[in-house]
């Protein structure tokens, strides 16, 4: 007697559940592959000074990828440097889009102290490489040594950087 | 029953586009907002650009962008300053006196080149000579340029490319004023203010400039002509107009240049027409006479020169008015667009020793497309009306010409009225691995009749760092019969047209490309062959006409290029750029007309930015011309003024720019620009001037650089 007979489902249904449920486990750990999978850069900074290869970062890192000419993207700044005085456990890293000097003049002017890196050779690859297939800004990638833990297309909220503290920024998250 | 049009039947094409305009008017009234969320997109500056996601999903697919600061670091003041010496692309000057330039993309002739004001075609012709020197680079947000035949669908006139001037949309309250002064008297101001306001903003623009006319030499005649450009403009970005995101520029235009004699007293100089206020004895294979110039044939010296500064004077009064307009509005996932374009160019000149010239230059366009998805493709269909007509007034200076002091009118005018459909298809495939965009387009000009122009790009992303580009595409050209091809032209009553076909180009490429965080490199490959090149022949002697035919046989170039640039170091970026071309053609079937282009071409840029300097250096290394070949010596050997014969080839030269910039505080940074830093210029070992066989001057010769070494110090002020 076989187990299927035994609780008396017909063959073909079993197959369809466990065909679904196969469906539904590797869906499962594609997402979840998806979303802890490897990322990394070496870009240099804003200021000309050094590489930073963001794989080599300790704790939680967020690194937000913006432009001055993006409403959103310029409205959230103020928002990330709050966020990275406030968690000294975090790095929270700009990637400019624009031209080095008009970044670094924007972002004196809107006084915002926040390491900068210049965008690279492969910008658009590179955040395609992290889930944002359109290139479009704002775009943000929460990750821990070189993993993808979360990435957020458009502007961030109080709330949205409050939830990605909780999620990532404890203990229990590196798990 | 017969058709009632209550429009000229070329016009009606017009008017169904302003009837389609109209009706999306309305029903942009009536149709509910559909929220859209719309991120902004990057510009990457330099080639990696033309191989991005989604970056087939334009009407005009730019193989190269180069942004606002890109445009700051060169130091260029206007357009043709910024496309100068890049690989695969390069301006050619075609007069040494007038120093009418025109962009060369692959080095195909520079009237192939197609400008485009936010995608609007609003050059030809005669604004197409000088008028590229007057388009500013102030309030702009990039350069894209577009290689090939391929990439536009609504610039079908573009054998060689493209390109593409786009406006930048203010999002804060700002300005720039920039103020500099240099070698050769130039001194320039510029100025940009943008106001933004609720749901819009307002840009101001201005720029005057000077420039002394230089002669390198010292024999009076200048190889770098003088002018005083003065230029202003009003750009309005609306983003809700019944739905439409509209975007609209006016743009004046003022030039006053003028070559061969030094100095800028217009009146003097058209005065001064006896007697010899030059020295031809100056310069590499020199006179030996101040006066007078070896006769080829007789190997003595001909009649003293005696036609005064006038004689080998060329003075060039422009006006120009231009407006250019789009408007955009989504519906969910489809897009209406509209565009229009005019621009009324208007030149006073008078060539010395050949003829006066007033000519008047007018321009339409109209376009409207509509842009939907049909299942995962992107569909864009859309109309265009191109409207252009050149009339002009002109009097024979040439006392050998029958025509010799009469007054004529149009003599080489013409009308052009060009209605146009097109249809465009986008699609990925693989996963986005693979993108397509397929396009054809029908022309249906009043003179040349119908014309079929199709398109095909592939773009293959192998992975996030290489991808491959191919592009096959045909474009055409109507040939027009402005005079600065060959000012002899107007010593004949008129041009005799009625020979001339349609240029037309058939363009195949492949581009490979890598790029990652700190290299990025693109290969490509390039076939272009011109069929019905249009010529000017001088039929005077029998028909009394000037003919405008096509070539013989074709005009091809094959060229490869490779471009890559290295972050060295956080703060330096060196590039290095290879370039070589084949050209192909019968000599004696081109009569002399192609300009020389170089075999190959190298150039190393390094680019320093660091804290608050900005430094650039970049060496061009050029090499040798056939000029025996392009300038067709079989059929008429170029001689010095000394009666010996000029080289076949020209030689191989280095130039290098120096540009660098320091930023004092967050509003003012100060800048020097140092051009041509080792002071190469063509004039010191091959004159511009040249002979013929029976020792007719002529001023055509060019190779190389016409101005040596030029510094501009400046300071720029934002706010």
């Amino acid at each position: 007697m076989t187990i299927v007979s035994y609780l008396e489902i017909p063959r073909w249904r079993w197959w369809l559940s466990a065909l679904g449920a196969a469906v539904i486990v590797s869906a499962s750990l594609e997402a979840r592959a998806e979303k802890h999978r490897a990322w990394d850069f070496t870009l240099p900074t804003l200021a000309g000074d050094r590489f930073v290869q963001v794989s080599k970062l300790s704790g939680p890192v967020l690194v937000n990828f913006w432009g001055r000419d993006c409403a959103p993207c310029v409205a959230e700044l103020p928002l990330l440097q709050t966020f990275a005085q406030a968690n000294d456990g975090w790095t929270v890293l700009l990637v400019c889009t624009d031209p080095p000097q008009d970044a670094r003049v924007y972002l004196q002017k809107q006084g915002i102290l926040l390491p900068a890196l210049k965008s690279g050779a492969n910008v658009v690859a590179l955040m395609s490489a992290a889930g944002n297939r359109r290139g479009g800004l704002p775009f943000t990638v929460v990750l821990r040594e070189g993993r993808i833990c979360q990435t957020h297309e458009g502007g961030l909220s109080v709330a949205d950087l409050e939830a990605i503290r909780l999620a990532w920024g404890t203990k229990e998250a590196r798990r | 029953m017969k058709n009632i049009a209550f429009f000229p039947p070329l016009h009606r094409l017009a008017v169904a586009i302003a009837v389609t305009f109209a009706c999306g008017v309305s029903q942009a009234q009536t149709a509910p907002d559909a929220p859209v969320v719309k991120l902004d997109k990057i510009t990457v500056n330099g080639r990696p650009s033309a191989t991005v996601q989604g970056a087939l999903n334009d009407e005009v697919i730019k193989t190269e962008s180069f942004n606002a600061k890109e445009i700051e670091r060169t130091g260029a003041t206007n357009l043709t300053e910024l496309m100068r010496a890049r690989p695969g692309i390069d301006v050619q000057v075609e007069c040494s006196v007038c120093n009418a330039r025109n962009i060369t993309l692959n080095n195909l002739p520079g009237r192939f080149t197609t400008l485009l004001l936010d995608g609007v075609p609003i050059f030809s012709s005669v604004s197409n000579a000088y008028g590229l020197d007057m388009i500013g680079l102030n309030g702009l947000e990039r350069v894209d340029v577009s290689r090939g035949a391929g990439t536009s669908l609504i610039a079908p006139d573009s054998l060689a490319g493209t390109v593409n001037l786009v406006a930048k949309r203010p999002t804060h309250d700002g300005g720039e004023l920039d103020l500099s002064a240099g070698n050769f008297g130039f001194k320039r101001g510029t100025f940009y203010a943008a106001k933004t306001f609720q749901g819009g903003a307002i840009t101001v623009t201005g720029t005057d400039q000077v420039h002394d006319s230089v002669d390198g030499i010292g024999y009076g005649i200048s190889q770098y002509t003088g002018y005083d450009r003065k230029l202003a403009g009003v750009g309005l970005f609306l983003d809700d107009v019944a739905g439409f995101k509209l975007k609209a520029r006016y743009d004046h235009v003022e030039e006053k240049r003028m070559g061969g004699p030094l100095g800028d007293d217009y009146d003097a100089v058209r005065a001064d027409t006896t007697g010899n206020p030059f020295d031809f004895s100056k310069g590499p294979h020199g006179s030996p006479d101040s006066d007078s110039w070896i006769n080829p044939s007789a190997g003595t010296l001909g009649d003293p020169y005696g036609d005064g500064k006038f004689g080998l004077a060329q003075i060039i009064f422009t006006k120009r008015d231009q407006v250019v307009s789009t408007a955009e509005r989504q519906f969910g996932d489809t897009r209406l667009r509209f565009a229009l374009g005019y621009a009324k160019h208007k030149q006073d000149s008078w060539y010395g020793g050949d003829a006066d010239y007033f000519g008047k230059q007018k321009q339409y366009y109209l376009e409207s497309s509509v842009q939907t998805k049909l299942g995962t493709a992107l569909l864009t269909a859309g109309l265009n009306y191109r409207f252009e007509d050149l009339h002009s007034q002109s009097i024979s200076e040439d006392p050998s010409s029958s025509t010799f002091g009469v007054l004529r009118a149009d003599a080489d005018t013409y009308t052009y009225r060009t209605p146009a459909i097109f249809v465009q298809g986008y699609q990925t495939f693989l996963d986005q691995k693979l993108e397509a965009n397929a396009s054809l387009r029908y022309d249906d000009n009043n003179v040349y009749g119908g014309i079929t122009t199709p398109r095909l790009n592939l773009l293959w992303h192998h992975s996030d760092s290489f991808s491959s580009r191919f592009a096959a595409g045909q474009g055409f050209r109507l040939p027009t019969s402005f005079f600065e091809l060959e000012h002899a032209i107007l010593s004949a009553p008129a041009v005799d047209r009625s020979g001339a076909k349609a240029e037309k180009s058939d363009n195949l490429s492949y581009a490979l490309n890598y790029a990652s965080d700190r290299l990025a490199v693109t290969a490509s490959i390039n076939h272009t062959r011109i069929k019905n090149l249009a010529l000017f022949i001088d039929d005077t002697a029998s028909s009394g006409n000037f003919l405008l035919l096509p070539a013989a046989s074709d005009y091809t170039i094959d060229n490869i290029d490779v471009v890559g640039t290295w972050q060295a170091t956080p703060a330096d970026a060196i590039t290095v750029g290879l370039e070589k071309y084949q050209y192909r053609f019968n000599v004696t079937d081109f009569q002399g007309s192609l300009f020389a282009r170089p075999d190959w071409r190298a150039t190393l840029a390094i680019d320093h930015d660091a804290g608050p300097w900005d430094v650039n250096v970049r060496a061009t290394l050029t090499g040798p011309q056939n000029l025996a070949k392009f300038y067709d010596y079989a059929d008429t050997q170029r001689y010095h003024l000394d009666g010996t014969a000029k080289p076949d080839h020209s030689p191989t030269f280095w130039v290098v720019d120096f540009h660098a910039s320091y930023q004092w505080n967050k509003s003012f940074s100060t800048y020097v620009n140092l051009d041509n830093v080792f002071d190469y210029q063509q004039a010191r070992k091959d004159s511009f001037l040249w002979l013929d066989g029976d020792g007719a001057l002529d001023v055509t010769h060019i190779w190389g650089p016409s101005i040596g070494r030029s510094l501009v110090i400046g300071g720029r002020l934002t706010f």
